[in-house]
């Protein structure tokens, strides 16, 4: 039997670990100069800063990155700010014509935004929205994904918590702050991490809507360094793709065990 | 004084629904809308539009490229689908295995690829595919083969997008069947194994059909993903070699963003949203569970 653990566990530890060789080899290229690489080594022959040096230097990481903080953090907030209203009003409140609403709000799901992104393209230009970035903020807000989420978990809290901060006189505002919403963090938590993940990786949208290079977000940026200048080759790009993933590396291991468990609640 | 408060609630729940009703038809019911009604413009971002009737389906029907690249997302569905699924479950049912330690680190070298942005993965792919110093080209000088460039290959550059888009993101769909067998009660095993049911039966005979509703919004999600191919493409072959890897929705990018012909390219878009709302369709019934 303990032979059998062991085993399993170095198998599965194993793939594991073979899994994670391109990350790991996207590390040790970024620290490698040009010759170690084009030389196939996989330790570098000394620690080659430069390229990080290089990175910052000359390209601009440090604009893109802060454009996709702000986008993603604005836009995750407002995902946030209006799906925490209209879950409530769909997951606790009783009204004529809250089932409809809530069908309308779940055919989100039948639009993806692939589908819609011309005539969106076209609408955000009418707003002098292009290489804006409230032209990525913006549209992200109306998320169908996390009505549904909020509103499904809100839905089953317990109506007894609510009904005895009535009873001690609290209105619609004080039931939703101080009582649903403290509750109702770790499906909170999972609309957070998935949009924030999603608006920092997107890539499609980005890349229509920004014109200049100072309004690129980190993914498009990326993308036009390694395309644009032949002198930022390999080991370069590698420490552009460090300094790219770290954020969301760490968002992921704070709040990791949170990701699915507001997705998959209802797949029971 | 009961109705009153009672209107007031209900005025109340509309106003919470208000913020977000109204970016949702601005943001997407006024464009979804606007995405039907064009299909029938010929509509160039500079000059007026122009009613063309089905002019743009019919050139559509006629265009080899839409064809050859409608082909090529299928293709890149059929190769991509099948392991994301299987491979996911496999996985999942091995960091779930009560003899496997280390339950933590394994979810998370799983994970870890879903959370590094399309960029940075497809720009380290690039390089791992790289015929002189990649690591595919280590192995295979190792081994004294001659190396393959994969991505300048046209047999080989579909499934080399392929295998990079199944590292990239197979951690979501374990994540999922992580959480569904996680609620299957270990007392149905351990009845199971008081009848001596073998590892295989128990497989067969519990986890597989316990987990019905996981595997199937598992594929749907997952079909709705691999339709929707653009970026891998985009970045690592622009939809070379020989337009070989050129999916629908880089079609459309470029029939729309480069030549802007909008009409055209949202004929194709709207072509490409009728092909998947069957399964965003099946998406919503299956995450709305028992909710009717």
């Amino acid at each position: 039997m303990k032979i059998k653990t062991l085993i399993i566990t170095i198998v599965a530890l194993g793939l594991a670990v073979i899994y994670l060789v391109p990350v790991i080899w996207m590390g040790l290229s970024s620290f490698m100069d040009e010759k170690d690489i084009l030389a196939s080594k996989w330790i570098p022959s000394r620690v080659h800063l430069e390229n990080y040096k290089i990175v910052l230097h000359r390209a601009k990481i440090s604009r893109w990155f802060i454009n996709s903080l702000i986008t993603a953090s604005l836009g995750t907030l407002g995902v946030l700010g209006v799906g925490i209203f209209a879950g409530y009003s769909l997951g606790r409140m009783r009204y004529p014509g809250r089932r409809i609403l809530f069908f309308f709000a779940l055919s989100g799901f039948m639009i993806p935004i692939q589908g819609i992104m011309i005539p969106l393209y076209l609408m955000i230009r009418k707003f002098g929205l292009v290489n804006n970035l409230l032209g990525l903020i913006l549209p992200a807000w109306p998320s169908s994904l996390a009505v549904f989420v909020l509103s499904q978990f809100m839905r089953e809290i317990p109506i007894e918590y609510e009904e005895a901060a009535r009873m001690d006189g609290a209105n619609e505002f004080q039931i939703l702050f101080k009582v649903i919403l403290p509750m109702s963090l770790p499906a909170i938590i999972t609309v957070t991490v998935f949009h924030f993940t999603a608006i920092w990786n997107d890539f499609l949208w980005p890349l229509i809507i920004m014109t200049s290079d100072d309004m690129y977000t980190l993914p498009v940026g990326l993308v036009t360094l390694a395309g644009s200048d032949v002198n930022i080759r390999y080991g370069p790009i590698m420490a552009a793709n460090v300094i790219a993933s770290l954020p969301i590396i760490i968002v992921y291991a704070f709040f990791q065990r949170y990701l699915a468990r507001g997705f998959i609640m209802e797949v029971k | 004084m009961v109705v009153l408060k009672k209107r007031r609630h209900a005025l109340l729940g509309y106003l919470f629904f208000l913020p977000f009703g109204v970016f949702f038809i601005i943001f997407r019911i006024i464009p979804f809308f606007e995405s039907v009604r064009m299909v029938f413009y010929k509509w160039d971002i500079l000059g007026t539009p122009k009613f063309v009737k089905f002019l743009n389906f019919k050139k559509m029907f006629s265009d080899p490229t839409f064809w050859s690249s409608l082909a090529h997302t299928f293709y890149f569905t059929l190769l991509t689908v099948p392991p994301l699924v299987i491979l996911a479950f496999l996985i999942a049912v091995l960091i779930n295995s009560r003899r496997v330690r280390g339950k933590d680190f394994l979810r998370t070298a799983f994970y870890l690829p879903f959370t590094l942005s399309i960029s940075v993965v497809c720009l380290t792919w690039n390089m791992i595919y790289n015929p002189h110093f990649g690591i595919f080209a280590q192995i295979f000088k190792f081994f004294g083969a001659q190396p393959i460039n994969w991505l300048g290959d046209s047999r080989w550059a579909m499934p080399a997008i392929a295998l990079t888009t199944i590292w990239w993101t197979i951690g979501f769909n374990i994540v999922l069947y992580l959480a569904g067998l996680q609620q299957i009660p270990p007392s149905y095993y351990e009845a199971a194994e008081l009848d001596g049911a073998t590892g295989l039966q128990k497989m067969f005979y519990i986890t597989i059909p316990l987990l019905k509703r996981v595997h199937a919004l598992v594929i749907v999600l997952q079909i709705l993903a691999s339709l929707q191919i653009f970026g891998q493409v985009f970045i690592m072959t622009s939809g070379g070699p020989a337009g070989k890897t050129r999916v629908l929705l880089l079609y459309i990018y470029e029939k729309g963003f480069r030549y802007f012909k909008m009409g055209y390219a949202q004929t194709m878009a709207f072509f490409l949203f009728l092909t998947m709302i069957v399964f965003a369709y099946l998406q919503i019934r299956l995450m709305m569970g028992k909710e009717r």
